[in-house]
């Protein structure tokens, strides 16, 4: 069930009220129904697939429990490592398997040993690389004894299968979405109208800007070789505002879900096109994953307070290890690897400090050196996402070397003139309003406090109108594949 | 949570009023404009039908005939327009409809409530009595918004090119350097008549509209002839036998006068590749061989 869908527009106000009308006497009853309701979301796309939601969930829960009980270092480890190996496993088997299989296969081919590889014919879960790395992170966090765990399985399961990210995240930590699972709730008229704000500016993001932007994103990147090396850069442009109106908005219409039943989820972007380098960039884009991997990955291995060389190296297993974590091929490997690449110069120069606030804070405009700034770091996001979108490293080598050999002007005839003019038209009222709304929780968070009711429907109606109007028919959010 | 349902409530209702008003007017404005869809006075025969009429009789070779085939037209639809145009023009004498083996078949019913009739069944909207409109939004339920979009647009296009309405259609060949081909032919018979492997059944309701027509045209005295259009000898041989006893029947039963413009021979290159629809210079043949016709019947 997409959150873009009719089936959701249904099950969303039955779920609601059944959730606030009828169960709000009860915590145990109102945790059981989100279990049901979230088992139901799940379900609607492949129930056989809940099997491995229950798993993760008792594999972890059950390891928790014992974890805390036990202070037998090395039975600790080792039930640490179970919840570990459950959960990687489930990974491996449904994500990266094949992957394996035929990169094995052809390393052996090199050297004359031919290979049958038997590769399994399975689709991915959808949000397994999701909930996974959520009950890892609580089993972890029991296992550091930051965390107590917790003995209400409805709770935990809860936590693990929350329908609003349960497919795409934010992936949650356990030490703050659990507590308000365990927390009596009460219907919050101010937080369920912002949710309402964030799901419509969410909505808006990805009907009108992602999926316009597909269009000609899928067309270019189809047919690399028939385009003018300005075309190609519009592709390629179009395709970064496609995945941060695919993924920002899916994470808008997550957090505006969960806090109409109450709940905070972390922010998960924080208009990261307005960085000024890209150590600010990954500060604000996919944070529930960057934060994940800082706090489970690059830590433990050693983070920053180590040898120059070792922090190199930390920062590339993280990046690389989290672009494989979006998709079992090179594409994402390299895509994370030159991330790495633009963030190791600025740790070597100490400029990867966080900034105490968001670009021209307190400004309409950025000053030069910030606009130059905002500029620089977009465009190398812009030529490292032409990896994660290519095909394969032939593709995306391909692609690059055509936006610079192939003669630049002439823009390609589309189809569809007047629809191409829309887009941008409404890509260009889209940036402006996430500018102006850089110094909130989202873009139409500051809408909140104007007082006038008249312009604040005003604008309510005319992004739904643009919804409608402009809007494309439920077509599938690209995190759903990872 | 009270305040919040209110609120949710008078958010939703403000515009749900709002538009409801607004679309209420706009309906009941274009629909006052197709009332007065008038053709010239020397116009007094008119060629209704699907896109075998629409393509096939080229109406600038016509002195007093005007082609208002429109492509996927139903029955229901033509009967509709029909009484529409009837209404408005006290001059026309004589309606030809196209009337093919293809129109018995089911597959008719997809373009009147099936997947994709949205797109085509728009433009006759505002034509419609206001039950037939209702039925028309009944049965496009299923894709709301494409449907209130392309009804939309078909009346913006009413108010912009009136009276040259959308649903009039009219003569529309630019089909050149084609020719009849055995696999398209294949495809098309199969696609028309044929539903995995099996003869499709009769579209009953196509039928109905049919005879609805003749009773039309009978009350208002107006001469109704059907025209069969030329279809490729490939083609002819494999429509099945219960299509071809259907058409013979209702012919008979309903005392239909009836054109087989289908005696002309007509080469290849007078067919698009399915081998049901004419080409330019297809047209061009057929509408010269319907005009001796007349003539012949006419002296």
């Amino acid at each position: 069930m997409f959150f873009n869908s009719l089936d959701f527009a249904v099950f969303l106000p039955i779920v609601f009220t059944f959730y606030w009308l009828i169960n709000s006497k009860n915590l145990q009853i109102q945790n059981a129904f989100i279990v049901i309701a979230s088992y139901v979301f799940y379900s609607w796309w492949d129930w056989r697939f809940l099997a491995l939601i229950l798993t993760s969930t008792m594999v972890d829960y059950a390891v928790g429990r014992t974890l805390y009980n036990e202070n037998n270092h090395t039975k600790r480890k080792a039930l640490l490592w179970c919840s570990i190996l459950v959960n990687i496993g489930i990974l491996a088997v449904f994500k990266y398997y094949n992957f394996f299989v035929e990169n094995f296969t052809a390393a052996f081919s090199i050297f004359g040993t031919s290979m049958q590889p038997n590769t399994l014919n399975i689709i991915l879960p959808v949000g397994i690389s999701f909930y996974t790395f959520q009950t890892l992170s609580y089993t972890i966090d029991v296992y550091n004894r930051k965390l107590q765990p917790t003995q209400n399985f409805i709770a935990f399961a809860a936590f693990v299968s929350f329908f609003p990210q349960l497919v795409a995240g934010p992936i949650e930590r356990a030490t703050h979405l659990l507590p308000q699972f365990l927390a009596k709730r009460s219907f919050n008229y101010a937080l369920a109208v912002d949710g309402l704000r964030q799901m419509l500016w969410g909505l808006f993001k990805k009907v009108v800007i992602a999926d316009n932007c597909a269009i000609y994103v899928n067309q270019i990147f189809e047919n690399t070789a028939d385009y003018s090396g300005g075309t190609l850069l519009v592709g390629a442009l179009f395709f970064t505002l496609q995945i941060y109106g695919d993924f920002s908005g899916y994470s808008d219409m997550a957090i505006g879900t969960a806090k109409l039943f109450g709940f905070n989820l972390k922010q998960n972007f924080n208009f990261p096109f307005f960085s000024r380098n890209m150590a600010e960039f990954w500060r604000r884009w996919h944070i529930s994953l960057s934060t994940w991997f800082r706090d489970y990955v690059f830590i433990p291995l050693g983070g920053s307070k180590q040898s120059k060389a070792n922090t190199i190296r930390n920062i590339f297993i993280v990046f690389i290890v989290s672009g494989f974590w979006h998709g079992a091929n090179w594409t994402f490997i390299i895509w994370g690897g030159l991330h790495a690449l633009y963030y190791v110069p600025l740790l070597m120069y100490k400029k990867h400090l966080k900034q105490p606030h968001v670009v021209a804070y307190g400004r309409y405009l950025p000053s030069i050196k910030e606009g130059v700034q905002i500029l620089s770091t977009f465009a190398l996001t812009v030529l490292a996402f032409i990896f994660f979108r290519a095909e394969n490293l032939t593709h995306a080598s391909q692609y690059i070397c055509n936006i610079f050999t192939k003669p630049f002007l002439g823009l390609a005839q589309f189809n569809d003139v007047v629809h191409f003019k829309i887009t941008a038209v409404l890509i260009v009222v889209f940036i402006i309003a996430e500018w102006l709304g850089r110094e909130g929780q989202h873009a139409l968070d500051g809408l909140g406090k104007v007082g006038n009711q008249p312009i604040r429907y005003c604008v309510y109606y005319l992004i739904i109108a643009i919804v409608l109007l402009f809007g494309k028919k439920e077509e599938a959010f690209i995190y759903f594949q990872f | 949570m009270k305040k919040f349902i209110n609120q949710l409530f008078i958010f939703f209702a403000i515009p749900i009023l709002l538009i409801s008003l607004l679309a209420a007017i706009f309906i009941y404005y274009i629909s006052l404009l197709s009332v007065n869809c008038s053709l010239p006075i020397h116009i007094t025969e008119i060629y209704v039908g699907d896109s075998h009429i629409k393509k096939a009789i080229n109406d600038s070779l016509l002195t007093n005939g005007k082609n208002l085939g429109c492509s996927a037209e139903t029955y229901y639809f033509s009967y509709h327009k029909i009484k529409r145009i009837l209404a408005a023009n006290d001059h026309i004498e004589k309606i030809y409809l196209g009337f093919s083996y293809h129109n018995l078949s089911s597959y008719f019913n997809n373009f009147i409530y099936g997947k994709g009739a949205h797109a085509l069944t728009s433009k006759y909207f505002y034509m419609l009595p206001l039950n037939q409109k209702l039925q028309l939004l009944r049965w496009n339920l299923a894709h709301p918004r494409t449907f209130f979009k392309s009804i939309v647009k078909a009346g913006m296009h009413s108010v912009k090119y009136q009276p040259d309405f959308e649903f009039l259609g009219g003569y529309d060949n630019t089909f050149v350097y084609l020719k009849a081909d055995t696999l398209s032919i294949n495809k098309r018979i199969q696609h028309q008549y044929f539903n995995e492997q099996k003869p499709r059944e009769f579209s009953m309701f196509n039928i109905q509209y049919l005879k609805k027509i003749i009773s039309l045209c009978e009350a208002k005295n107006v001469e109704l002839t059907v025209i069969k259009t030329p279809s490729n000898d490939l083609y002819n041989v494999q429509i099945p036998i219960s299509y071809l006893n259907k058409y013979k029947k209702i012919l008979y039963e309903n005392k239909l006068t009836q054109i087989d413009l289908n005696s002309f021979a007509l080469t290849d290159d007078c067919f698009t590749p399915d081998g049901d629809h004419l080409t330019k210079k297809g047209a061009m043949l057929t509408t010269r061989n319907l005009i001796k016709l007349q003539t012949a019947i006419i002296p």
